[in-house]
This record gives structure tokens, sequence and C-alpha cells, in this order.
């Protein structure tokens, strides 16, 4: 990237055609050729703008890339803030994918944990401490629809990831005290049981063709990543580099993890090559914390706290360079980046 | 009014950057939608809604009997240690703190209409998901010696991993007071 020369141009016209509505012109012409690599034009309504913004950013960065490009969606995390007499706010908010525009949708002076889009955008898993212990959750946050808690299993409920499918869900629970994935169908109410380990088996997360589950382990005496096939059953271990390992995520193309990673005595966030064993490590604070791929998987993105401020950042795994989303006062967590708008 | 706006002309860096509209950050947050070639927009953000919080954790949900509080007063009085600690990434009960249960042990079979909650919980250290596994190990490893003494039904096992520290410091100190158990009677 030495040397950057214009290869393209973005020409926009806004046009207020009535108070609340405008008329969005974009071409994106090829400065060589002289030709339209992109054109649309159509009527947006105010509050729209910002997505349409981000939808012809997509559309833009698919023309010039050829791959999908990761504006048009959503972020789900976590804020928590000091009330004073050591009470504590704890909200789980979303926003765009450039963390503009957060909104609350659930608010609670208990834990919540653990934020996951569904594939499909409109629903979003985690866990609450609000009934006392903790508990996996669905909530709408675009429809009125109530909240969903998933039934009581006995011991501890967290961790849930979706299937792509968006039919059923994973989790940690602890029948009999053993820390177990296990897999939920929403519809049909089947728990199937997916690991078996007496160690501690959690943060489990599905590659996007569903058929590979990661999750944590400590089945080694370390805690550390492992890869389960789910047509054979196969259990391999995933991370060798460093004594501790966890949280890891699947790219998108299924060929890397995301993942914690812990160096000395800090945490920070590392990406992985499933075949060759490859390990770089991306981060360079104390406490990095839950790395998730942007959609197209080129970028990760991760929280940090430094002092009273919680930061979101993304690190683009190309180019390796870490630039900050949003800081807030209070703490920041467990960011996750929802798929595709269908 | 009619209103033109040239936005920006952009060059091809965007694969490494966001697009900033700070412009338009205060638009309204009634729905939306876009009358266009494509139906792309439904940026419905007034629907969104934030629920309150409902019930809460809280130590004063348990039931706070003079019975309790004399009880418990006076296994304070003899010494008897109400919170556990363990080693990172741990959940092995030493000696002395096998010494410690088995006081408490003794405490419950003298008081049998009280129950016993041991919370779980660990440093801040690791992942908040696998700590909290690592919590409850803790609180299930001081319940299966008590288990010993027939006391398994009376007692509920809770785990808050890293969420709830005693200490909210970031070095060993706090982080060694913050991997416990917590002995709480009701």
């Amino acid at each position: 990237m030495a040397h950057q020369k214009i290869e393209a141009i973005v020409i926009g016209k806004l046009e207020q055609v009535s108070r609340n509505i405008f008329n969005v012109e974009v071409e994106l012409i090829d400065v060589y050729t002289r030709k339209p690599l992109y054109a649309k034009k159509f009527a947006v309504h105010n509050s729209g703008i910002r997505r349409i913004a981000h939808y012809l950013s997509d559309q833009i960065y698919f023309a010039l890339l050829g791959s999908k490009g990761s504006f048009d969606t959503r972020l789900a995390y976590v804020t928590v803030t000091n009330k004073g007499n050591g009470k504590r706010e704890y909200r789980l908010e979303v926003a765009d994918s450039d963390a503009q525009n957060p909104q609350t949708i659930f608010k609670a002076a208990s834990p919540i944990l653990s934020p996951t889009w569904s594939p499909d955008q409109n629903k979003i898993a985690y866990v609450s401490f609000k009934n006392g212990r903790s508990e996996v959750f669905i909530q709408y946050p675009f429809m009125r629809r109530k909240t969903q808690k998933l039934p009581y299993f006995d011991g501890i409920a967290s961790a849930p990831a979706w299937h792509p499918n968006g039919k059923s869900i994973i989790m940690t629970l602890s029948k009999n005290g053993n820390k177990d994935i296990y897999s939920y169908h929403l519809k049909d109410k089947r728990l199937t049981r997916l690991t078996t380990d007496i160690g501690i088996d959690t943060e489990a997360s599905y590659s996007a063709d569903g058929k590979r589950i990661v999750f944590t382990s400590n089945r080694s005496g370390q805690v550390q990543v492992y890869i389960k096939q789910l047509s054979t059953g196969v259990i391999k271990r995933a991370t060798f580099e460093g004594s501790y390992n966890a949280k890891a995520v699947f790219s998108p193309d299924g060929k890397s993890l995301a993942l914690v990673h812990r160096v000395d005595k800090d945490y920070r966030i590392a990406l992985l090559d499933i075949a060759t064993k490859d390990l770089i490590v991306l981060t360079d604070n104390k406490l990095d914390e839950s790395p998730f791929f942007s959609p197209n998987g080129g970028m990760i993105i991760f929280a940090s706290n430094k002092g009273d401020t919680g930061v979101l950042s993304v690190v683009s795994i190309l180019g390796r360079q870490t630039f900050e989303l949003a800081s807030k006062s209070g703490e920041v967590r467990e960011p996750n980046w929802s798929q595709y708008s269908q | 009014m009619l209103k033109i706006i040239s936005l920006v002309a952009a060059t091809v860096l965007l694969s490494s950057c966001f697009t900033s509209e700070e412009h338009d950050q205060k638009v309204s947050t009634k729905s939306s939608t876009v009358d266009a070639e494509e139906n792309i927009v439904k940026a419905d953000y007034s629907r969104f809604e934030s629920q309150q919080y409902d019930g809460s954790y809280s130590r004063e949900d348990a039931p706070n009997s003079a019975v309790l509080q004399n009880a418990t007063a006076e296994l304070k009085d003899e010494g008897v240690e109400f919170v556990l600690y363990f080693s990172y990434d741990d959940s092995e009960i030493d000696e002395a703190a096998t010494q410690t249960i088995i006081k408490h042990a003794n405490f419950m079979r003298d008081n049998p209409e009280l129950n016993l909650r041991l919370e779980g919980h660990a440093d801040e250290r690791g992942t908040r998901e696998y700590n909290l596994a690592l919590g409850e190990n803790r609180a299930l490893a001081v319940k299966e010696v008590l288990g010993l003494y027939d006391l398994d039904s009376r007692i509920a096992v809770i785990s808050f991993g890293e969420e709830m520290p005693l200490v909210r410091n970031h070095d060993e100190s706090a982080w060694g007071k913050n991997r416990r158990v917590e002995f709480v009677y009701q």
C-alpha cells in the first residue's frame, strides 16, 4: 500500500424532496475507463439514511473488491456502569456496525453475559442472572414479542451460540455438576449432549457450515481450544501454543479461529490457522476479550477495558491495524457481530 | 426547500475503514421505509423495547430471621471463616479449608432449619464463561465435602464467575480475594 493511486471515485447526491424524504443518488466511477462500476438511485426516509449509507458502502465494497462488505450489519455488546453504593447497571446494547446509533434492549442490576445474534439477525440469545442464577434468554429486539427463557436444566446454563440454521442453540449446562456442551432444539425442545469429558467444556460455537463446533476445555489440565467434527464425533485439540487459549470462534471461511490467548500475564486476541497451527497475536493490551469476526471475515472485533473506560476495537486481519470503534465510561464487554442481512 | 449535498469522493481505501456518517447521528428513531428499486431498509429502531430489570439478586432476598442472625453470628464469633479462597484456575480444597468446611458441617447439623447457599467466584483473568464454570467447580468442591455429612439436600450451589469480585483491583492481591466460595445461610 506504499503507492496509493486513486482508482475509483464515489459521487453521491442527497436531495430533500419533502420534510422527511430524500432522494439518494450514488455512482462509483472507474477513474481510468470513466465508466460507472455501480450506480443507484432511490428515495429514503430521514431515519433510514444511516442504514442506506451502510448499504451503499457494502455495494461499493462489493463492486471494488468482489466480496461482501460488513457495513450493513449490527453489533450487540454489554456495558456496565457503576451506580454508587456498590450497585452496577448492566445494559445489553445493539448498534450499527460502526458502533453508532446504540440502543439499550435490556437493562439489569445483575450480570448479562454472552449476547449472540441469531443467523436471521432478529433474535439475540444471552445469559442473564436476573433470577439469581445464570440462565439463557432469547430476546427479539425488533419485534413486540416477549423475551423467551430456555427451560431450566439444573446448574448453570450459559454460553449460548446459534446453529447456522437458527433452529437450535448450543450452550453449556452443568447437569450433574459436569460442565458440558449441549444442543437444544428450540422447536421440538430436544436436548443433545455434545461433550462428555469430566473437565470443563464451555464457550462452544459452530462453524458457518454447521459441521464443526469449537469449544474451550481444561481436559488436558490446561485451558485449551478443541474442535469437534459433528459427523464423526471426533474431537481434536486445536491450540498448542501457550498455556491458556479460550473462547474461540470460527472465521466465516472455517479456516481460522479467533481466540483469547495468554501471553505471560496478559490476555490477548490471536488468530489461529487451524491447518498449519500458526498462531498470530493481534493485540497488545492487558485484558482483551471476546473476539468475533466481521461477517466477511476481514476484521475481528474485541473488547478491552482501560481504567474506567471500556473500548470496542476492530483489528483488520490483513493489515493488522487496530482502530477504536467506540469507547464508553464504565466497561464494554463481549461484542458480537450479526451476519449479513437476509 | 430543496437541499443538495454532495457526498465525498472516496478512494479505494474502503477495505480497512468504516464510513463515518457524523451528520446523521441524530436522525429520528421513528420507523423508516424505503420505497425503492430495492426493498432493503427497515431500520425500525422505535420498536426496540428496553426491558426493565424485574426481580433482582441480592442478599436481602434471604430470610433475615433472628434465628439465622444469631446462629451465624455465633459461628463467626468462633472464628470460623465464611469465605474460602482458591489458587488460580483451581478448585482444590486444601487441609485448612477442609477443617473450615467440617465446622460448617457441624453447624448445619446443629441447626437443621438452616439451608446453605455456596456461591462460587473467580478472578477476572481468563474468559467470562470459563470462569463461570470454574466458579461452579469451586462451589461444588465445597459441597462435595459437606456431602460426606449427608447435607446435600440442604445445599444450593451457584456460580457468579468473575462477575462479582470482592475487590475491584487488577493485581494478585485482589485476584486472590476474588477466587472464592462464600457460605450464605438462609
